[in-house]
């Protein structure tokens, strides 16, 4: 009787923290939205209404997909105590030079895709690496050092790379489109458009299931067990939370460190593979901002695999719907992005509200039992 | 503590589905009354409608088609990353018969909805919607592409800031280089212009920033200070191809002519900027580079509802007034008629002004 | 080496800034310009480099009080927002209050999230980075866009900001006093053209002639800023929030009001470096995108700078004049001279690496200044992408080479509980 009640009290303390998030930030965007002069209701019910049809879905999976990928990315780091703000340069760079050696080389698909994913992983990995390196050797803050090689990364390496790397073609008087040569149809990853088939029915018009998606599961099943389930995993978070506990239980510290970057950058890496994969170049105007948006998922989602593909399609829908309440007309765009600032600060502190009143609640319990056995 | 998370996950989930199922079936259809001519989609670029530029040239478009074609219209800009270009697009070709789609960052998705939405016009401003992979054929009878003779109208503007120069020095401000030589045009007919007055002037020509960095078009600061550079080192007319930062040339100018007492000039782009700008930076204006954005927007909801819309590219330039100048604020009415001349030859093809910074 | 050691500190900057002159005029003179010391340059470099010391010293606020504080970005976006605002609805100066409120509010939010409900600072940070170009955009479409829109306001942009007046520096470089134009002593060395000594009189004039009087009162910030940290109880109390709270509470400084006054100073900075960059200082005009990234530029400078304002200071300074001299370089030899000028450095380097017998510095050192070297002697001129990297490769190169021990606040970061040890 007393294992349901806590059961029962348990289910109410871990609802009550994502409702109530979810209630504040829908509030508080309703105060936003009535002042605009909007019609929140009718704004919510748009939003909804568009994301039930099964080609949003696709559409949101499709933007969920890099964002999650770049959720992992930064919630290593985060389990390390790292704070990897270079997602952003890093998986820019993979994927320039994922698609230029991708766009070079001819070969049979498996192979072909596995050495774009291969190239994308290492290029992140080793510029990750390095601001890894410069933490345990010259004690370089990883947060400055990203924050010098992002900038060097766009500004310089990107713009040096897509001047030398960039195929022409075009007409006169006419604009050049721009990127480095296009990967062959092997080098690309097939839509999961008939895999979604088998359970739906047909995906209208030109909807197609990135077949990124597939990566970014397997990305998120790894990153769940070896840092959940594995010995390193274990390393991993007890360095994070005390090195010199964990230094002194037989973990190296630094070599922690670097594993961590390294393994971040090389998830980062694999971010850029929705615009090259299904593209087939690297365009000079390359979709920015994943790495920072990848950092809010991460921090939603509280640095776990399911909490990070909660983030990313809480985010992707809300990117999606902008669209939607524009072509409506019954909200403009900016609530969107002030919607998504709401619920991560919301969610924070609900999450912080609920834990603390668990503990408060488990130390009235505690007391109980300890009167009990005291009388 | 594993197991509370998962909860919270599906909690969170459940309470989107609850709200999703609540909301779902509350109203069936808009119910708008019935429009005389076609429904148009307009997707803009990045920065949306009211930048006093590119997009407000497409918003001027369509305000007159549903002035004077009797249309109903939806419009739409991206997210700040263009994350959601593709959606917006599809958006539109669900709702209506016209879509709008500017900037040529528009390209590659406006040819995929295009080709599955056959029975929808398409026009995409700043791109030709040539499939170069298979041999520069069109991506399809309803996929126009409207791009405009930039280097035409900049070669007029580089010609006008060499007959207004006094110390035979002028600059050219682009905003990002690299950007699929898009900028660059606007450099080349400048520099043609200004060497076709004078072939010994001096030409000083910066951009802000370079691709994938897109921060150029939104640095006034930057490009005040480049301005300032250039006015100190002796150039009197800058003209900058650099959207959002031109704020920056316009300040520079003012403030350099104020302080030295030396008449340097400003030249705008896009739109008819001595109009846009703020009233007390307007006298450095001497005239703006038009792109005929408008123009183009009208006219393919024309092509539209006569029914002959080309796939492939229009080419909008000078002999179809798609480029120019301005004359607002009457400073170069004095040098208007040698203005003309030239762009008589450009029309006639005695002069063939090039795209190429290099061969300008 | 020891006898350096035994000059005052003031002494000795002034010793390091003439052999740095003395460099840079002497390298400026193969490529043939005088760009590297001019009046132009060491202007550019303070106005390039004060938001990005605001950004550095409102990071200062918070760390020092506990709170890390990385939505400094989305609190200086509020601060060009309201500044332009401010200053267009009720003149210039209102418009560097108004900014530094706006951002002071993203503080106050900011405060309420770590301290009040003890969420994690990053994530605050982040969703504050998030919410600020969004409601920055949201005013905009609301005010810009409607009640100034016949004079050049729109979604993304504000009318033309009003600018607060210039001053000169009275005797130093001939500024006015009481309406008695005193003597140009700079401006007088400057014309002697004497080697060395006109240079440097040159780039002292840019820094005290003809600046903004937002310029004057951000560079009075800094030592008062010092002064209020360091010299005032104010100071201690809020340092102890941030080193040790629990010993502070003990004895009875009320943690949580500290922390709140800290984040809040600190978001009223970054605010303040928002309105800079809006004001007619550097842009003139708000524009959507403006601040690029300037927020996380000043939280670099911050750790640069060992959690000190005369730190942060040397590392805007150092961001700050590459970045500038790169605008005004039109002919691209300044960037071409600076290259030979990172190789000298560098050489310096490896000298006193190799005095210090640090065997792995020199070498790294010295294959770094022979490639930059190289790269002067090969070419004549250097790529645009080069000089637009160059200000990051120096901070992170110096910090290769220079972090000592930093040492940031013990406490930084660390979510705090009254009462919970």
């Amino acid at each position: 009787m007393t294992r349901i009640a806590s059961v029962l009290r348990r289910i109410k303390t871990d609802a009550a923290a994502p409702v109530m998030a979810l209630v504040f930030a829908v509030a508080a965007s309703s105060v936003v939205l009535l002042v605009a002069g909007s019609n929140p209701i009718q704004a919510y019910s748009d939003m909804l209404k568009h994301a039930s049809k099964l080609e949003t879905m696709i559409d949101i999976l499709n933007r969920a997909t890099p964002l999650f990928i770049a959720g992992i990315a930064a919630a290593i780091g985060f389990r390390m105590n790292l704070f990897n703000i270079g997602v952003e340069g890093q998986y820019l760079l993979a994927a320039l030079v994922a698609a230029h050696v991708g766009g070079l080389v001819h070969l049979p698909a498996p192979l072909h895709i596995a050495l774009i994913l291969l190239v994308a992983m290492s290029v992140g990995a080793a510029y990750s690496g390095v601001a890894g390196v410069l933490k345990v050797t010259k004690g370089v803050h990883e947060v400055i050092s990203t924050i010098m090689l992002n900038a060097i990364a766009t500004s310089g390496l990107i713009v040096a790379g897509l001047q030398a790397w960039q195929a022409g073609g075009g007409l006169g008087g006419n604009v050049t489109r721009v990127g480095t040569t296009p990967i062959d149809e092997s080098g690309r990853l097939p839509n999961l458009n008939g895999f979604v088939e088998i359970f739906t029915r047909d995906i209208g018009r030109d909807r197609e299931l990135t077949g990124v998606l597939v990566v970014a599961i397997a990305v998120g099943v790894a990153y769940h067990v070896i840092v959940g389930r594995s010995r390193f995993g274990f390393d991993l978070r007890a360095s994070g939370a005390n090195p010199f506990a964990a230094h002194v239980g037989g973990i190296p510290p630094k070599r922690m460190i670097v594993t961590a970057m390294v393994l971040s950058g090389a998830v980062a890496g694999l971010v850029g593979m929705t615009e090259i994969m299904d593209g087939g170049v690297f365009p000079a105007n390359p979709i920015q901002g994943l790495g920072f948006a990848g950092i809010a998922v991460a921090l939603l989602g509280r640095n776990s695999a399911i909490g990070a593909l909660v983030a990313a399609l809480i985010f992707a829908f809300l990117d999606i719907s902008s669209g939607i309440l524009q072509n409506t007309g019954s909200a403009s765009r900016e609530i969107v992005q002030i919607m998504q600032g709401l619920i991560i600060l919301a969610a924070v502190v609900a999450y912080q509200v609920t834990e603390r009143a668990r503990a408060r609640e488990e130390a009235k319990a505690a007391a109980t039992a300890l009167a009990a056995v005291a009388s | 503590m594993r197991k509370s998370k998962r909860f919270t996950a599906m909690a969170l989930v459940a309470a989107f589905g609850l709200v999703a199922a609540a909301c779902g079936d509350d109203k069936e259809s808009d119910g708008t009354s019935a429009p005389t001519g076609p429904s148009v989609g307009l997707v803009f670029d990045i920065g949306g409608r009211g930048d006093q530029s590119f997009n407000d040239a497409a918003a001027a478009g369509i305000e007159r088609a549903k002035a004077e074609l009797g249309i109903t219209f939806t419009e739409a800009s991206p997210n700040d990353d263009g994350s959601n270009r593709k959606e917006l697009l599809d958006l539109a070709a669900e709702s209506s018969e016209v879509v709008i789609a500017v900037g040529f960052l528009f390209e590659a998705d406006a040819a995929a909805v295009g080709v599955a939405n056959p029975g929808v016009t398409f026009g995409v401003i700043d791109s030709a919607m040539l499939d170069f992979a298979n041999g520069a054929v069109p991506y399809g009878d309803n996929i126009a592409g409207l791009v405009f003779s930039e280097q035409q109208g900049s070669f007029l503007v580089g010609a006008a800031a060499a007959l207004k120069s006094t110390t035979g020095q002028i600059g050219f401000i682009g905003g990002v280089k690299g950007v699929g030589g898009l900028i660059e045009r606007f450099e080349a007919g400048f520099i043609a212009g200004a060497h076709a007055v004078n072939p010994d002037i001096e030409i000083v020509s910066e951009y802000i920033t370079e691709a994938p960095d897109f921060d150029g078009f939104n640095a006034p600061d930057r490009a005040r200070d480049i301005a300032t550079a250039m006015y100190e080192g002796g150039a009197d007319v800058v003209y900058h191809a650099a959207g959002g930062s031109g704020a920056g040339l316009f300040e520079a100018a003012k403030a350099y002519r104020d302080a030295m007492n030396i008449n340097v000039w400003a030249i705008g782009v896009d739109s008819d900027q001595y109009n846009t700008s703020d009233p007390a930076v307007r006298d450095v204006i001497l005239t703006s580079m038009l792109k005929r954005v408008d123009v183009a927007v009208f006219e393919i909801i024309k092509a539209h509802i006569d029914g002959k819309v080309v796939g492939g590219p229009t080419v909008y330039d000078l002999s179809v007034d798609g480029v120019g100048y301005s004359t607002t604020g009457g400073f170069v009415d004095d040098i208007v008629d040698q203005l003309e001349a030239f762009k008589a030859d450009i029309i006639s093809g005695a002069i063939v002004v090039p795209t190429d910074p290099a061969e300008a | 080496m020891s006898a350096l050691r035994n000059l005052p500190g003031w002494a000795r900057w002034c010793l390091y800034a003439t052999i740095g002159m003395l460099v840079l005029d002497v390298v400026q003179g193969f490529d043939d310009t005088d760009l590297l010391t001019s009046e132009g340059a060491s202007r550019a470099m303070l106005r390039w480099g004060l938001p990005i010391l605001l950004a550095g010293l409102g990071g200062l606020f918070a760390e020092r009080c506990g709170v890390v504080n990385i939505g400094l970005e989305g609190m200086m976006v509020l601060g060009t927002w309201f500044g332009a605002w401010g200053a267009l609805e009720f003149g210039a100066w209102w418009g560097l209050l108004l900014g530094a409120l706006g951002g002071a509010l993203g503080g106050l939010l900011h405060a309420l999230a770590t301290v009040q409900f003890g969420v994690d600072h990053v994530i605050s940070g982040v969703a504050i980075n998030i919410l600020g170009p969004g409601l920055a955009r949201f005013l905009s479409s609301e005010i810009f866009n409607q009640k100034y829109k016949d004079v050049g306001g729109s979604i993304t942009q504000s009318p033309r900001v009003p600018t607060v007046g210039r001053m000169t520096f009275p005797f130093l470089s001939g500024g006015d006093l009481f309406g008695w134009t005193t003597p140009d002593f700079l401006g007088w060395f400057t014309g002697k053209d004497w080697f060395l000594v006109s240079d440097i009189t040159g780039f002292a004039r840019g820094l005290t002639s003809n600046m903004s009087w937002v310029t004057v009162f951000t560079l009075a910030l800094l030592p008062f800023c010092t002064w209020l940290l360091w010299r005032t109880r104010f100071g201690l109390r809020l340092r102890i929030s941030g080193e040790r709270p629990e010993a502070g509470e003990v004895q009875g400084v009320n943690i949580y009001l500290y922390k709140y006054i800290g984040v809040a100073i600190s978001g009223a900075l970054a605010g303040l470096g928002g309105a800079f960059i809006a004001s007619g200082e550097l842009s003139g005009v708000y524009k959507e995108g403006q601040t690029a990234g300037r927020g996380f530029i000043g939280l670099a400078a911050l750790i640069f700078g060992n959690w000190r304002p005369s730190g942060i200071f040397a590392g805007a300074m150092l961001f700050g004049y590459p970045f500038a001299l790169d605008l005004q370089d039109l002919e691209g030899k300044a960037s071409h001279a600076l290259m030979l000028v990172t190789a000298i450095a560098l050489f310096a380097i490896m000298v006193w690496a190799i005095v210090r017998k640090n065997r792995t510095d020199a070498i790294l050192a010295g294959v770094l200044a022979g490639l930059a070297l190289l790269w002067y002697l090969l070419a004549d001129t250097l790529p645009d992408w080069w000089a637009a990297i160059l200000p990051y490769v120096i901070v992170l190169v110096v910090l290769i080479f220079f972090t000592k021990r930093l040492r940031p606040p013990a406490a930084a970061g660390r979510p705090y509980r009254k009462g919970g040890g």
